[in-house]
């Protein structure tokens, strides 16, 4: 249960305190900073305790002209293979640009520029069933301010215990967190 | 000097140069150093 009411007078319990103060709706699963890297790594952090993730992203890159994009991975391995679809849909003030792409090499989560700080949430469903892992974007570009939204994910009905995001041209420093969404 | 790569291992963090083979695969990915417009040309 997530939710508990306490009443006047009620003792707190070390396990109350654990299942309710510990743990709210997002249940934190690793974090890290990270300087000049071209690409973000994590293994072993999708298992059968949650469903659904959310991953809190923000960097600075150090060039533009590329895309931030997603892998999942699997033992310590990136999938790469063609696998990947999304659709996005970009706003820059003045206009709305949208796209499809089916069987790429990587899903687009966002684009960078030269020196820019960046924001972005993907939240990432069933990563590890085997069923298609569906993720999806919003990117904060940090020049501009200009939104992103991507929708996609990976079609193999695959289970995946990690992740990958990188950086078409140049490197990023910034910071993450991974969050398990709690079920009950 | 290779660009890292950041390595999050179940919570194990290690953030290291690439090594040639990691540099390769990133190579044929596309990836590239700079700002690809910004990116002499002869």
């Amino acid at each position: 249960m997530a939710v508990k009411t306490f009443t006047t007078g009620e003792v707190l319990t070390a396990a109350d305190t654990n299942t309710y103060l510990n743990n709210g709706g997002l249940v934190y699963i690793t974090g890290a900073s990270f300087s000049a890297v071209t690409e973000v790594l994590l293994d072993n952090v999708f298992t059968a305790t949650y469903r659904d993730y959310r991953f809190v992203f923000d960097c600075q890159s150090s060039a533009g002209g590329a895309i931030f994009g997603f892998h999942v991975r699997s033992g310590g391995s990136t999938i790469s293979t063609n696998t990947y679809q999304h659709s996005t849909l970009f706003m820059d003030g003045t206009s709305i640009t949208t796209a499809r792409s089916t069987t790429q090499p990587a899903m687009r989560v966002g684009a960078n520029d030269t020196n820019a700080y960046h924001g972005m949430t993907l939240d990432i469903f069933c990563p590890q069933l085997a069923q298609p892992t569906r993720v999806t974007s919003l990117f904060n570009r940090g020049i501009g301010y200009q939104p992103e939204m991507g929708f996609g994910g990976n079609t193999n009905s695959t289970a995946y215990d990690g992740m990958r995001i990188y950086v078409g041209s140049g490197t990023m420093t910034g910071e993450y967190v991974l969050y398990g969404c709690r079920k009950a | 000097m290779k660009p890292k790569t950041h390595i999050n291992d179940g919570g194990q963090i290690i953030e290291r140069e690439m090594t040639e083979k990691e540099y390769a695969a990133l190579i044929e990915s596309g990836w590239t150093e700079t700002t690809p417009e910004e990116t002499p040309t002869e």
